[in-house]
């Protein structure tokens, strides 16, 4: 996956109302008005956020419907979630090794104060 | 205590890792900034590392080469940015061949917990331009509070029907 195109995933990730919107969209297709009635908020602040999310590639918009229906696209969820698992081994590798690492050197150097 | 969390930022393109680690914040800190130290922790268990660079000050920078099991190398590098012992940590992020040109700015911070220490690492993939547009467009950049799990969204997605 393209960086550019990782970070433009987690940046719409970083909002709990898209999240929400993604979770239900999950659940089939829906209009603006069905994904914004959990939430207080205008229906142009949902389109805002539905904006975001079209422009990052997470959904898509029925350009015939009158309607427009959103649609979940989760290639790029998919990705982000491949590229979270692939970092979350190595940190979790590094981390479980550096913990047994950590025991071993302590037994000579108690408190990290040697050199 | 194997408390590992990562958890996708809340208001950056960034994802955190974090670990509790059982030992002294400063014996945490000597094995992440000497190089006889990190070159036996970096990476998952059997993969074996060459430091060919390591020079352990603001606008110097490291460079490891990772051998795999397979036999595959990948190079890590990057230049640090803000050192302050024991504490904390910033630096670029690179992997030869596979994100050149875009670096990840990750900031690590050891946090005393007496005879333990959480060790946290925000890793940013977003680049300058992206946060400012983000900032330009007026997305909700507001302070949102505490960190939600992409996990949720991952098991609805698994749950959903493919090309519905």
């Amino acid at each position: 996956m393209a960086p550019d195109q990782l970070s433009a995933t987690l940046a719409a990730l970083a909002d709990p109302t898209r999240r929400g919107i993604l979770a239900q969209l999950a659940l089939g297709d829906a209009t603006v008005s069905d994904l914004a009635r959990p939430y207080d908020m205008s229906l142009a602040a949902v389109s805002k956020h539905l904006k975001v999310l079209e422009t990052a590639g997470l959904i898509s918009r029925s350009r015939e419907a009158q309607w427009r229906p959103c649609h979940l696209e989760a290639e790029p969820l998919k990705a982000v979630a491949g590229w979270i698992e692939n970092y979350r081994r190595f940190w979790e590798g590094s981390l479980d090794r550096l913990e047994s690492y950590l025991q071993e050197l302590q037994k000579g150097d108690p408190d990290g104060t040697k050199n | 205590m194997d408390d590992l969390k990562i958890t996708p930022a809340a208001n950056e393109p960034a994802v955190i890792i974090s670990r509790t680690l059982n030992a002294p914040r400063a014996l945490v800190w000597k094995a992440m900034s000497q190089p006889e130290h990190l070159v036996r922790w970096w990476g998952p268990d059997g993969y074996k590392n060459v430091i060919t660079r390591f020079d352990w000050y603001v606008g110097g920078g490291y460079r490891i080469e990772t051998h795999l099991p397979d036999g595959k190398v990948i190079v890590f590098h990057g230049e640090y940015l803000e050192l302050i012992a024991p504490e904390l940590s910033v630096q670029t992020f690179g992997v030869e061949g596979m994100y050149d040109g875009q670096m990840a700015t990750d900031t690590a911070t050891l946090e005393d917990l007496g005879n333990r220490t959480l060790y946290t690492i925000v890793s940013n993939l977003g680049t300058t331009e992206a946060r400012d547009g983000m900032l330009a467009s007026g997305m909700e950049l507001g302070v949102r509070q505490g960190l939600l799990r992409l996990d949720q969204i991952l098991i609805e997605l698994a749950r959903a029907p493919q090309n519905a």
